[in-house]
């Protein structure tokens, strides 16, 4: 006859080599109360060890290449250099022609004053876009 | 403004422009609208875009702002000074010698702020 610390080593053991239950510890659980919850915990424990954790331990690939890609400094392409190259030219052909008209001063006080408005836009529209 | 410093007044602006808008791009705020105003003045824009960068990087504004001021200031002294010792020698009349010393207060807290930057 078994007794309840005999089976509880035995129940452990057939657990960790994952082999069937003796008949004499089967017939123990049946009969008594203690050894059946822990039967119970141990068969949850086993279930929840045979479950597969791979899945949920290493994220899905596309996790790491939004981590890449949110660490990686953006770089201006070519055609936007192009494109900025154009908007300087323009700006500063209206310049030459300003100061061709001997007309820096007020110039000068449009653009540093145009200056702010469109850096206080442009503060606003990063708050909203990033915070 | 003669005509003559017109190249130099360019490549200032082009350059200040081109640095703002490639700053901009990589710290991914407007990049096309800082690049603008980065055109439109010099060196206002840069000191504009520089302490959005320095608040977007969570430094304490109030602190960066006074220790600007300070350096400001010193850099305007030192441009009175440097602009008094040398009045008679270039000829400045007052209002050269005001410009003079705005234009050295704003470039301190350019350098300055630039500095902090990289």
């Amino acid at each position: 006859m078994l007794n309840c610390q005999k089976a509880e080593e035995l129940m452990i053991d057939t657990l960790l080599e994952k082999k069937p239950l003796p008949k004499e510890v089967a017939s123990h659980i049946n009969e008594c109360q203690s050894c059946q919850v822990l039967f119970d915990d141990l068969q949850k424990m086993k279930s929840l060890l045979d479950e597969p954790i791979e899945s949920m331990n290493t994220p899905p690939i596309w996790y790491f290449s939004h981590l890449v890609s949110s660490n990686k400094e953006d770089e201006i392409t070519s055609q936007e250099t192009i494109l900025f190259f154009l908007l300087a030219g323009f700006i500063l052909g209206i310049a030459y022609w300003v100061i061709r008209l001997n007309l820096f001063g007020p110039f000068i006080a449009i653009t540093s004053f145009g200056a702010l408005l469109l850096s206080l836009v442009a503060v606003s529209v990063g708050r909203e876009t990033r915070d | 403004m003669p005509l003559e410093l017109f190249p130099l007044l360019g490549l200032i602006l082009l350059a200040q422009g081109l640095y703002i808008f490639k700053k901009a791009k990589k710290k991914g705020f407007n990049h096309w609208l800082w690049g603008f105003i980065g055109l439109l003045n010099a060196p206002l824009s840069l000191i504009y875009f520089l302490v959005y960068s320095a608040y977007k990087r969570g430094e304490n504004l109030a602190n960066l702002l006074v220790k600007s001021l300070l350096v400001g200031l010193w850099s305007g002294g030192i441009m009175v000074v440097v602009s008094l010792v040398s009045r008679e020698k270039f000829s400045l009349e007052a209002e050269a010698l005001i410009v003079i010393t705005i234009l050295g207060a704003i470039l301190g807290i350019a350098g300055f702020l630039w500095g902090k930057e990289s």
